[in-house]
């Protein structure tokens, strides 16, 4: 078992360092996407400005603690693409371009989801985030430590690690209806801007919906009051974002291990 | 006379054989379509209950002088807008990746059209778009009780909302061509879609924000995309307005035309097919 996490954990080395060589390729490209992260960001800044031109307060949230929800959400969506593969998996299963990873020793949804990771992105992501929330700190003199700024990033990585399961599980259908793009296009949870909003405003049963059922609440709001040190429950937020994680990895391979049945390579 | 009518014929077939094979295409995948019906409905049900929440949290009658149902209505005509002119929004990618590997050589030797062969076949699956956004506008409408809104300001709306998604498709290939002088685009199509939708007020309506940005985005084609579609979508302007909002649409439509064509030509003469 540890022989396996250490030779999966070598292998997303080797795939970083080709992905690496790849972003690098495009260096001015890279630069104007951080620019465009910082756009994003100012996005969810100049909405919430917009929001606050009539009051103080929004419930028990005020402006300043919403741009650091803004930064989390805007770095939780550029962090989901170093998963990027789960939207391409449906294009190679209906090509038949799985064959290519069915022949190698290694396992083939792993080689799959991360051949595609698209590390200019997962990089703009972690350089961005840590510029702005330093600066945000700095500006809004928030109360935080050490230990909660790490459990936040640990919190959103779950909460990335979730979102990308749950978008694999989606494609995964791929091997029973053909293209399943559209069933992907309900999970484009970039549409909704559910990061946007922190999740109470949703009240009690949507708030539930949204931590258990599809957890964008991991991705923004409970990273953020992490963070900010609004939350006793650290330790509970953590252990249930550790269980929905697990459930959909369990899902995932249930999943993949029927379909890879039904592959039949009939573009390849 | 007849060779020329009958050019105009054969071309006219030609692209209209390219619109229905998108449409084929986007036919083959039964539940990939029903995926995407049901996409708008579930998205606009989401922003209401997201606004409702908004204003019921904050305790407010109205937002910057707007009432709960006007700001919805204004995002419901602006996802309308946006899920109809989506297709185009992607095409800087495609062409992207077509001049990249070199995709367009059979183009360059073929008796078609590349821009035009791009913009039939976009129009075959956003007319696929419009069967599901025109009805929810009328549904919309219909729902919402918008007394201002008549036969005349639908048929109105329908015109902008046709010159908007040409404008998209324009605005889209322009950046796409700009591949044949970089190496990538990714990041300018990105930056300029973030930094557009704060010009075109597809994030805030423009009142909500300083004047100045509302002036510097009737100085950019964004308002022709989104903006104005969705104002006369709403039907609270005089007919005078609309006509003029219209006019202005028409003029970005041959600007962007015109900057296109000539790019194009300048384009191929640098393009060294590595791919192809």
């Amino acid at each position: 078992m540890i022989v396996q996490i250490r030779r999966h954990f070598r292998l997303i080395l080797n795939y970083i360092d080709i992905n690496w060589k790849n972003s690098t390729e495009y260096r001015k490209d890279f630069i104007i996407l951080f620019f465009d992260f910082i756009v994003i960001t100012l996005l969810s800044i100049i909405f919430w400005r917009a929001v606050f031109g009539n009051t103080d307060q929004l419930g028990n949230w005020q402006f300043e603690e919403l741009v650091i929800l803004g930064i989390f959400g805007s770095t939780s969506w550029a962090l989901s693409d170093f998963f990027a593969g789960a939207w391409q998996l449906p294009e190679k299963i209906t090509q038949g371009a799985l064959d290519k990873y069915l022949t190698k020793p290694i396992h083939p949804l792993f080689a799959a989801i991360m051949e595609s990771m698209q590390l200019e992105e997962t990089c703009k992501g972690v350089l961005a985030f840590t510029l702005l929330s330093i600066v945000a700190s700095v500006k809004y003199n928030y109360s935080i430590t050490i230990t909660n700024v790490l459990l936040s990033i640990v919190i959103l990585v779950i909460g990335v690690c979730i979102i990308s399961l749950m978008r694999i599980f989606f494609s995964l259908f791929t091997f029973w209806i053909g293209q399943s793009n559209g069933l992907n296009v309900i999970l484009h949870l970039e549409d909704f801007n559910f990061e946007r909003y922190p999740i109470d405003i949703f009240g009690k049963y949507l708030k539930y919906l949204l931590t258990w059922c599809i957890p964008v609440g991991y991705l923004a709001t409970y990273p953020t009051v992490i963070f900010l040190r609004k939350s006793e429950n650290n330790l509970i937020i953590f252990l249930l974002g550790v269980l929905v994680l697990a459930t959909w990895f369990i899902i995932v391979s249930f999943l993949w291990k029927r379909g890879i049945k039904r592959y039949e390579a009939n573009g390849g | 006379m007849v060779d020329d009518k009958r050019n105009i014929r054969d071309n006219f077939f030609k692209y209209l054989s390219v619109l229905r094979i998108a449409s084929v295409i986007k036919k083959a995948y039964i539940l990939d379509f029903i995926g995407k019906l049901i996409y708008l409905p579930i998205n606009l049900s989401i922003l209401y209950l997201v606004w409702y929440r908004i204003f019921q949290y904050m305790g407010i009658e109205r937002l910057n002088d707007y009432s709960l149902l006007e700001l919805y209505r204004y995002y419901y005509v602006v996802r309308i807008v946006g899920y109809s002119t989506s297709f185009y929004k992607q095409i800087s990618y495609k062409i992207w990746n077509d001049i990249t590997y070199g995709e367009i050589s059979k183009f360059l030797c073929r008796p078609i059209s590349y821009l035009k062969y791009q913009f039939f076949y976009g129009l075959g699956y956003i007319r696929y778009n419009l069967l599901i956004s025109v009805p929810l506008f009328l549904i919309g409408t219909l729902l919402f009780r918008n007394q201002q809104l008549s036969i005349s300001s639908i048929i109105f709306f329908l015109a902008s909302l046709s010159l908007s998604i040409i404008t998209t498709f324009f605005f889209n290939t322009l950046i796409g061509l700009i591949t044949f002088w970089t190496e990538a685009i990714f990041g300018v199509k990105d930056l300029i879609l973030h930094v557009g939708m704060i010009f075109s007020g597809a994030l805030i309506p423009l009142e909500f924000l300083p004047r100045y940005i509302a002036l510097i985005g009737w100085l950019l084609p964004f308002n022709s995309m989104v903006y104005i579609p969705v104002s006369i979508g709403l039907g609270n302007l005089s007919e005078i307005t609309v006509f003029k909002y219209l006019l202005i649409q028409l003029v970005w439509i041959i600007i962007l035309a015109s900057m296109t064509t000539q790019i194009w030509s300048w384009g191929q003469r640098r393009y060294e097919a590595q791919g192809g």
